[in-house]
């Protein structure tokens, strides 16, 4: 089939006197893991955008941000059932005549986006793609981060919504402070750059892992 | 349906839309109805040439049947929805996607 990428032929060797005890850990039995030692231009674990790949992606995000464009039309509307209340329709379910269709745009098994827009609130829940349990915990901590820091965003919920890993709430005062359209674009920038953000901080976990590892083990040389 | 398949995707979409049970509230039948549509829409090939011979009228229910082939999840027809959605953005507008927003009355 394909020819392997040129930053595969350029992996680099491990000194020959570590112990194989090293090239294949113990605690981790998949066959993956013995990689995890090699330089990260060769860790085919780390994601790099195929052209295939960056299109979906595109056609992804576009599909949010006209999908957002169409169900950010919010205003005010005080609580029918207790006076002089104002609160986020789409949190509450209260009335369904406030509340729109649902909409669940899924790139692929992995990844989706649910759009659950109101009268005067709409809701986006995120679940962005974690391929092993590395990024599984980086994406957890990461975006738990994050949303502790949700007053400084406004937009940002404070937890995710069951089933997803991180949710947007924006109401009608959000729209009257803040442009739409800088809105959305924080939004779809966000998405971008959460995939970018994950796959740093697993790169920088692998090599801390292999500077470690390597300065530990020069004593036994 | 002799129209699903190789020879005529775009005639068989449009039967398909035709006979979507909007109407009711009878899952079985928009289940089947969905499957009829998936498969027309996963034959397309040629989407601008699809839409020249849609008409404007099947534009909505169209909609909604995108928004239920990408709540599937399942990859090959996300790609195929995402595509069509696209396109049917720049041709219908926004108030395509509001309109199958808001419709709640007629389900798909």
């Amino acid at each position: 089939s394909r020819p392997p990428p040129a930053s595969r032929l350029r992996r680099r060797r491990l000194p020959l006197s570590l112990p194989h005890e090293l090239r294949q850990p113990a605690a981790t039995p998949r066959s993956r893991s013995t990689r995890s030692l090699l330089s990260p231009s060769a860790d085919p674990r780390v994601r790099r955008p195929s052209v295939a790949m960056a299109n979906t992606l595109r056609l992804y995000l576009t599909c949010i941000r006209n999908t957002l464009e169409a169900a950010m039309c919010l205003q005010n509307f005080p609580c029918q059932e207790v006076e002089r209340h104002n609160k986020p329709e789409v949190e509450l379910k209260t009335s369904s005549e406030l509340l729109l269709n649902p909409v669940l745009i899924c790139r692929n098994e992995a990844e989706k986006c649910l759009v659950e827009t109101s009268i005067n609130s709409i809701r986006i829940s995120l679940k962005v793609k974690q391929a092993d349990e590395l990024e599984n915990i980086l994406a957890k901590k990461f975006l738990r981060f994050l949303s502790m820091r949700a007053e400084a965003f406004q937009v940002l919920r404070r937890k995710p919504v069951q089933g997803y890993d991180i949710s947007f709430l924006i109401t009608n005062y959000h729209c009257e402070d803040m442009h739409k359209h800088k809105l959305i674009d924080f939004i779809v920038q966000f998405m971008e750059d959460i995939d970018k953000e994950i796959s740093e901080l697993k790169l920088s976990v692998n090599t801390r892992g292999r500077l470690v590892a390597t300065e530990f083990l020069k004593q036994f040389i | 349906m002799c129209g699903t398949g190789r020879s005529k995707p775009v005639e068989a979409l449009k039967t398909a839309l035709e006979g979507s049970p909007l109407k009711t509230r009878d899952e079985r039948c928009k289940s089947a109805n969905w499957i009829v549509v998936h498969r027309a829409m996963m034959a397309i090939r040629d989407i601008d040439g699809m839409f020249n011979s849609l008409d404007t009228e099947y534009y909505d229910i169209l909609m909604k049947y995108l928004y239920r082939g990408l709540s599937t999840g399942d990859r090959p027809t996300c790609d195929q929805c995402l595509k069509i959605h696209e396109k049917l953005t720049e041709r219908a507008g926004l108030g395509c996607i509001l309109r199958s927003l808001a419709d709640t009355v007629n389900t798909v």
